[in-house]
């Protein structure tokens, strides 16, 4: 028989041997077209592996424990990792049509997919903490690439946040490692389970929990999280919201896979929950006060960031489904929405009081837009609509109503600061000079191509919401715990 | 009085995090676990290195990928590659000469006794390197050993009269050369068996790493050990040239 | 949360020393357990790292105060391999190997430290190229201006 050889390690090491020559070829004149190939190759990469453990270097199972690094795919990782390289490869195809594009943009952006992707798919604690780390050195390189005093400052203090957080993470990891003996999840949940907890462990699930609040942007990290997507370019923070809720994804399950079920992580499932509350008011009531766009749309990503946590947090298998979903539709209406203020602020600024009028000059944008927002507000028939509706019943099922509630507040709050910002920069009425000069500047069709794909995505999730739900499904089920309050 | 909120915040959670990291660490009992494996089992005789290159050689390779972004994202700091550059010009733009390219080093006793002492860090350097696989050492802490001399060298001369002189584009080529040495090999564990990063003891019936008896096991650790002592020579060098010279900034904003 | 300051606790960090030779006499004096005194120690450095980043107001010591707290969490994964009378897990040819393998102090962490101590050099020399171009700037390390949300 002829045995098929299972390519998974590829999904990293692929864009990763391609960043490191991007990297060395960084001024070349061929960059852009390289970029585009590497666009298109990017999305075939999640189908390369096939399911169940992989063990680097043939270390597996010796004497009862997993003696190397492992990892584990299976459909729901394959879908994550999916969107996560379709909406880098969108990212790439619309950094094409900017005019300093080089190399070392596409080299970060393709070693943070690669890092994202391996944090999603280890099942190896310490592993996760070095890709982890490139993945903030990645962050704040994006953000320093767009070279203003501002960026330079937001970069700095994510850097020095980043580095206190990935110092505490790894002491968690030293605590779980001494008090248990393995770095690998699977393994350390057995351990856990079969014997009594010790301080060292809640110490170690403590020092988890703050590598998980500064990856994703729940409070109390949320103003510096906010702070570099609003001071990145508007289309390199769509890559960079993308990134953070990956990584939120990937370390909740690890936390959930690793407690779950154990008697004394009902305290930390309460911290957890309201850790994501205080996230998606926080987003919301920032998002309110902003007046401008690229700002506004950063804390409503804080925002979203609770929502998808409040899901993983109720641990529920429908709540982890809902979560995962939902993560899934926000990459792709948020990016959308990026997208959006990236052509926006290429026809004039990202200042909401400078602009207005622009609907007759772009309907078809304007109309993209306007799906991107209704399907962050929860409005029927987009994705949104879908995955919110699976939070409020995950919600509900574990006698939460409170929970659900306040979802169904900050939905209204997302509606109505959104449908401020379409209003102050499609419809309010503006003068004729400054109708002549929106003809004068053209946008990028690179970026209108991208927004389409995602428009569709959104619409498309939004009616079929089982391609994604069915795939999730399996995984939740042998993760989750279904409980009621 | 926002302030004053904030100070008594963080002082709390200081305060929290502290305590909780005093209690867990008094009440540490360290399980043996997996290590009983580590130790059990005899790959070569440095175990250290046989667990940062075989057991778990992949983190390793996220090591190395580090070092890589950070040389890129400090260069880009300084100005290599950005979408704009208005901040740097308006921080660098405007001054006659470079401060701190102009330092001239340390007195001549310091001189006199840098030079030699630097060879010899760098001879140590390679040898660690090489010996990485049998004697205290590997690639990491050889290839720092050789950087650390060529940051001695700068300190006690001044960049611009360094006699140690790395091109800036030899040392980019070399950082590629090693990361690029450590991705490939692994590719060909993938090729030999289908495991990433695997071991790989003899091709075609020839020992990969030619070896006296007892080191048979060594397989691809020596070259591995190499690509890292070049990678990080070459990586840390690079770091230390782009933080003590200002010429790298005024060429990268002025084009 | 973050970085805040005003109020200049330098001072504090003279207790630091003090901790330490309290450590030291207890080590000498009472016996204390060699990996105990180590953890204790690595808490404590952890500890004053934190309390730089937090409370100092200058940006090149709240760098140095993150690497004391990287070096506390690396002496704690040391120390987590810890055995009384072990010896360096290098195998010299004349050793036997199962009086080796039991005695041999345990390689994992430190395969592990040499990771970390790639991963806080690089975090390092991000943080100081950025501190250097805010100097030139500004003219002050201060962290209350360098740092200040706008």
């Amino acid at each position: 028989m002829v045995k098929i050889m299972n390519l998974l390690p590829l999904i990293v090491v692929y864009p990763l041997i391609m960043a490191i020559i991007f990297n060395y070829i960084y001024k070349s004149k061929v960059i852009r077209i390289l970029a585009l190939l590497m666009a298109l190759s990017l999305i075939i990469l999640p189908f390369l592996g096939s399911y169940g453990t992989y063990f680097f270097g043939a270390h597996g199972m010796e004497s009862g424990l997993i003696s190397g690094i492992a990892y584990i795919f299976n459909p729901a990782k394959q879908i994550i990792i999916f969107t996560l390289m379709l909406i880098g490869s969108l990212v790439l195809i619309t950094g094409i049509g900017e005019k300093r594009v080089n190399g070392l943009f596409v080299s970060l952006l393709l070693m943070g997919l690669a890092s994202v992707s391996a944090v999603v798919l280890a099942d190896d604690l310490f592993n996760i903490y070095v890709f982890y780390e490139i993945v903030a050195i990645v962050q704040t390189g994006l953000v320093i690439a767009s070279g203003t005093e501002k960026a330079y400052k937001s970069a700095f203090r994510y850097m020095i946040m980043g580095n206190m957080a990935g110092s505490l993470l790894l002491l968690g990891i030293a605590f779980l490692l001494s008090a248990t003996g393995t770095l690998n999840i699977s393994d350390m949940h057995n351990y856990l389970a079969n014997n009594p907890a010790t301080p060292t462990i809640y110490g170690g699930l403590l020092m988890l929990i703050i590598g998980l609040c500064y990856g994703s942007g729940l409070p109390p990290f949320h103003t510096v999280k906010a702070d570099i997507y609003a001071r990145a370019k508007p289309f390199v923070a769509s890559m960079l919201q993308t990134y953070s809720k990956a990584i939120l994804v990937a370390i909740m399950l690890v936390i959930l896979k690793l407690f779950g079920g154990l008697s004394y992580f009902n305290t930390a499932h309460g911290a957890l929950i309201a850790l994501s509350i205080f996230g998606m008011v926080f987003g919301v009531v920032m998002a309110l006060l902003q007046s401008d766009y690229k700002k506004l749309l950063s804390y409503h990503a804080i925002s979203q960031v609770g929502y998808v946590a409040a899901g993983l947090a109720i641990g529920t298998p429908l709540g982890i489904v809902a979560g995962i979903f939902h993560a899934i539709n926000n990459f792709i209406y948020k990016s959308a929405l990026f997208l959006g203020a990236h052509i926006v602020s290429q026809k004039k600024s990202s200042n909401l009081a400078k602009l207005g009028g622009l609907l007759p000059i772009m309907p078809t944008v304007a109309f993209m837009i306007l799906c991107a927002k209704l399907a962050i507000s929860g409005v029927p028939p987009f994705n949104g609509f879908q995955s919110k509706l699976l939070l409020a019943e995950a919600a509900m099922n574990v006698n939460m109503p409170e929970l659900a509630i306040i979802m169904i507040l900050v939905s209204v709050g997302t509606f109505v600061s959104m449908m401020k910002a379409f209003y102050l920069i499609f419809l309010k009425p503006c003068s004729e000079e400054q109708i002549k000069e929106y003809k004068t500047t053209k946008v990028s069709k690179y970026s209108i191509f991208s927004l389409a794909v995602l428009t569709i995505l959104c619409i498309l999730l939004g009616i079929y919401p089982d391609i994604v739900i069915n795939q999730i499904t399996p995984y939740a089920n042998e993760i989750g715990r279904i409980w009621t309050l | 009085m926002s302030y004053i909120n904030r100070e008594i915040a963080v002082s709390l959670s200081f305060m929290f995090f502290g305590a909780a990291i005093l209690y867990s660490v008094y009440n540490i009992n360290v399980v043996e676990g997996v290590n009983a494996i580590y130790t059990h089992s005899y790959i070569i005789p440095n175990f250290v290195t046989a667990v940062l290159f075989d057991w778990r050689g992949f983190d390793t390779l996220g090591e190395c990928l580090i070092l890589i972004n950070s040389v890129l994202v400090t260069g880009m700091v300084f100005g290599r590659g950005l979408f704009n550059s208005e901040f740097l010009k308006e921080v660098y733009g405007n001054q006659k000469k470079l401060n701190i390219d102009e330092i001239e080093g340390f007195t001549p006793i310091i001189k006199v006794l840098a030079i030699p002492m630097s060879i010899i860090l760098m001879i140590l350097g390679v040898y660690v390197i090489l010996g990485g696989h049998i004697t205290p050492g590997g690639g990491f802490q050889g290839g720092s050993l050789i950087a650390a001399s060529y940051i001695l060298a700068i300190v006690s001369f001044g960049i611009r009269n360094c006699p140690i002189n790395f091109n800036h584009k030899f040392l980019e080529t070399l950082e590629s050369f090693g990361a690029l040495i450590f991705l490939i090999l692994g590719l060909t564990g993938i090729a030999v068996s289908g495991y990433y990063l695997l071991n790989i003891h003899s091709l075609f019936g020839m020992n990969v790493f030619p070896s006296p008896t007892g080191l048979e096991n060594a397989g691809i650790i020596p070259y591995l050990n190499t690509a890292v002592g070049l990678k990080v020579l070459a990586g840390l060098s690079t770091i230390t040239t782009l933080l003590s010279s200002e010429r790298v900034i005024v060429k990268n904003i002025s084009d | 949360m973050i970085l805040y300051y005003d109020i200049n606790y330098d001072i504090i960090l003279i207790l630091y020393p003090i901790i330490e030779i309290a450590i030291i006499l207890l080590i000498l004096v009472m016996n204390m357990d060699l990996q105990l005194a180590s953890f204790i120690t690595a808490g404590i450095l952890a500890i004053v790292g934190l309390y730089g980043v937090f409370f100092v107001d200058n940006v090149l010591k709240k760098i140095i105060a993150l690497s004391a707290l990287g070096n506390g969490v690396n002496l704690t994964l040391i120390a987590i391999g810890y055995k009384a009378g072990g010896i360096v897990p290098i195998k010299m040819p004349s050793m036997e190997f199962t009086m080796f393998a039991t005695k041999a102090v345990y390689p994992l962490p430190q395969a592990l430290v040499l990771t970390n101590i790639v991963i806080e050099a690089s975090m390092l020399a991000i943080m100081l190229a950025l501190s250097i171009v805010f100097y030139k700037k500004y003219k002050t390390l201060k962290a209350s201006i360098i740092l200040k949300e706008d």
